[in-house]
């Protein structure tokens, strides 16, 4: 286990308020800023890494020229920007009782009893959401 | 003294519990940066309150531009992702979402 400067646990629902995408926001700034950084999605939150996803959402009829990438691809780009400095875990009971089973390159499926290995190899650890 | 940063997201986690408060009053600097629905509280008194008890308080920039409040709150009181990024990754610092 690779050591983090932090690690981010993704908890709870991606929609049901801003928290998920600020949280995921400032870890990017972190990457930017040069810190390695875990994320470990749990419960809903495991849904956002999907490869079903696609890359972008429906077409908005209002504003045709725009894309809006999908969370998969947000953190498709993420790994790719940061190579070896970001690590994506998802729980893999919370996943599979989702039926979220096959998720992007990069992202990897783990027992929830690894968790406590990511938390004690973060140098620090944020919690977002509920489950 | 510890340093903690709050990062306050959430208007019903952040207000079942005063940590910041108590910590504050304990004599740690604290700092708190309401941010997502949280700044609505803040800028309608919450912040406020929070001051009272030795916190600092800032707000994430972004979050107050989607509820249309950036005019509510003073420039230096307003951060970047990045900056809270950065006083996030201070080694001293500990960092608590709510």
């Amino acid at each position: 286990m690779r050591s983090r400067d932090i690690l981010v646990t993704l908890l709870g629902s991606p929609h049901e308020s801003d928290a998920l995408g600020t949280a995921l926001s400032l870890a990017s700034a972190m990457l930017d800023q040069g810190a390695a950084v875990g994320v470990w999605a749990c419960g809903n939150a495991t849904l956002i890494s999907q490869s079903g996803l696609e890359r972008d959402k429906p077409r908005n009829v209002f504003a045709r020229d725009v894309d809006y990438p999908t969370s998969a691809l947000f953190v498709e780009e993420l790994l790719a920007r940061h190579p070896g400095r970001l690590d994506w875990a998802v729980c893999h009971f919370c996943s599979h009782e989702r039926g979220a089973t096959e998720h992007i390159d990069g992202v990897r499926t783990r027992p929830a009893m690894f968790y406590p290995r990511f938390v004690g190899a973060a140098g620090r650890t944020i919690t977002v959401g509920r489950l | 003294m510890t340093p903690w940063l709050f990062l306050l997201s959430s208007p019903e986690q952040a207000g079942a519990e005063p940590l910041p408060e108590l910590l504050a009053r304990s004599g740690h600097p604290v700092v708190a940066v309401a941010t997502d629905d949280f700044v609505v509280d803040a800028v309608h008194g919450r912040a406020d309150a929070l001051r009272e008890c030795g916190v600092e308080v800032l707000f994430d920039d972004a979050a107050l531009v989607r509820r249309g409040l950036r005019d509510r709150v003073a420039p230096a009181a307003r951060l970047t992702h990045h900056d809270i990024a950065a006083r996030a990754l201070d080694g001293r610092t500990r960092v608590v979402w709510r």
